[in-house]
């Protein structure tokens, strides 16, 4: 018998600020996003970061990608993708969330990690586009450059670090880093749900009516 | 979120109109640099600017991490008691980064050596007062912390300046609790009473030799027991007794260049200076201590107006 959840006050969401008709992007001229263009560009890059932070990249503790996508969300509710590059802003917004979790990365070690997960995404992109015939729809309505601004040097699964492309990325994700600060307020301390989750769930499996099963 | 409009503010907004002056402490002023004295225009309050100091660190690994983190804390923190940043300001180049926070005359340091009445000791009414504004904001500072906890938080690197710092930190214990912070306290409830820093180390290892010779050596404590045992330590420690009721005299009068202090005061003194942080008061309990709510009455101190 299940018992009755208990009611958790919801604090309302700003509406806003996430006004799909309203954001920057959609907004933005003369080269605007349709709203299907705009969560195209957000469900990516969530993606992007999710596997950049995660065991096979960066290695950072689940929280810090979590906070990580926070910033990036919040930056592109102020900031227009056509102004950013969504990647570089991925790989700022991982660079701040390790440090403000308390798990930082070195800067060099985001950057290449980082380029060599997109390199390989954009070699798979590119194989399946041989593969389907090559007509892929442009996607998210980004221009071309936006998706496909492919690093330099072309040979190789690894960045140089002393190579024009990476001194130059390193620069951006500076920049970027201190524009995310100033368009996020510095509002650092993030509040995750997953805490209610966990919780949640502690007191679920306390009463045996959940059980923990970690080979799923 | 709506708030993040008023963070952007425009140069102009904040007139800096003089360096506030330095503190005359000694204390590591490590992450930050000048602080002004400012106006902002748009209120016309009197405000202090503190700008983050950015070295080579910017160019090699962007924000430094410090600064973030205390940006991240008094952003959430709001406290009477605990100074607010009311928003942070960028200025024309990236390395112009600004804390604008209520602004103060001058800090505890400046107040104990130059503000009015600097040369008698604080009265017995007025050194409570503030025990218990220090007490409460770290009270409400640890329950925070407590909702953010994270269990593997091992920062082992200069945590608290080194006359505040706790034993157990002197000893490299990486696990340390909100326990440090009430031996800071107690520290500076010290110093309140004599005007002084109580325990003026000139390194690591003369500061725990200063704390042992006040507090006396921990020989058949269980908790330095298990640390040194556990550190492999070999160092026999030269045997103390506690000092702590000479140094501080209870129920004198201020003739002696001390604060008047309570049998109760010199209570709360020693059980936030114990050497033993699982025994150490906390913040909480320190503000239901006796001292508190026997004696004299709170009072507002001569500095604050």
């Amino acid at each position: 018998t299940m018992s009755k959840p208990k009611a958790i006050p919801l604090v309302p969401i700003p509406t806003s600020c996430f006004d799909e008709n309203h954001l920057p992007s959609v907004l933005h001229q003369p080269d605007p996003m349709t709203p299907e263009a705009e969560r195209q560009a957000r469900r990516r890059t969530c993606r992007f970061i999710e596997e950049a932070g995660g065991q096979r990249c960066l290695r950072l503790p689940r929280v810090a990608i979590a906070t990580a996508t926070v910033f990036f969300h919040r930056f592109y509710a102020k900031q227009a993708f056509q102004e950013h590059d969504r990647f570089e802003v991925a790989m700022a917004c991982l660079l701040l969330a390790g440090k403000t979790e308390e798990s930082p990365k070195k800067l060099d070690f985001v950057i290449r990690e980082c380029w060599k997960l997109r390199r390989k995404a954009q070699q798979q992109q590119l194989q399946n586009k041989l593969v389907s015939g090559g007509d892929s729809p442009n996607v998210g309505g980004m221009s071309p450059t936006n998706i496909m601004s492919s690093p330099s040097s072309s040979s190789g699964g690894d960045l140089h670090m002393k190579s024009d492309e990476f001194a130059r990325l390193k620069e951006r994700v500076l920049l970027l880093e201190r524009v995310i600060l100033h368009t996020i307020g510095f509002e650092l301390s993030i509040d995750h749900p997953f805490k209610f989750l966990i919780d949640c769930a502690q007191g679920l499996s306390k009463k045996r009516l959940l059980e923990y099963n970690p080979t799923k | 979120m709506p708030k993040a409009d008023r963070w952007s503010s425009d140069e102009e907004e904040i007139v800096l109109l003089s360096l506030l002056p330095k503190p005359i402490s000694h204390l590591d002023e490590g992450t930050y640099g000048v602080v002004w004295k400012a106006r902002d225009n748009a209120t016309q309050e009197i405000v202090a600017i503190k700008q983050i100091k950015f070295d080579s660190d910017m160019t090699k690994e962007g924000f430094p991490i410090s600064a973030l983190r205390e940006i991240g804390v008094l952003l959430s923190l709001s406290h009477e008691s605990i100074v607010s940043v009311r928003e942070m300001v960028v200025g024309s180049t990236p390395d112009k980064v600004f804390m604008v926070m209520d602004c103060f005359e001058m800090d505890l340091q400046a107040a104990m050596k130059k503000g009015p009445g600097a040369s008698t000791p604080f009265a017995q009414s007025e050194v409570k007062y503030m025990m218990r504004q220090i007490l409460s904001a770290m009270a409400h500072v640890t329950s925070i912390a407590r909702k953010y906890e994270h269990p593997a938080r091992n920062m082992t690197q200069m945590v608290v300046t080194l006359w505040y710092r706790a034993p157990e930190l002197l000893f490299s214990e990486s696990c340390y609790g909100p326990e440090i912070d009430t031996w800071s306290i107690g520290c500076i409830f010290g110093e309140l009473l004599i005007k002084e820093a109580i325990l003026k180390g000139t390194g690591e290892l003369d500061q725990i030799q200063k704390i042992f010779k006040l507090l006396g050596t921990p020989t058949d404590d269980e908790y330095w027991e298990q640390l040194w045992s556990k550190q492999g330590s070999t160092f026999k420690w030269k045997n103390n007794d506690s000092d702590l009721a000479r140094t501080f005299a209870v129920n004198s009068f201020s003739a002696t260049g001390q604060s008047y202090l309570s049998p109760d005061g010199f209570d709360l003194l020693s059980r936030l200076l114990s050497l033993n942080p699982k025994k150490r008061i906390t913040a909480e309990d320190a503000l239901r201590h006796s001292y508190f709510s026997c004696g004299v009455t709170e009072q507002v101190p001569m500095f604050y107006v």
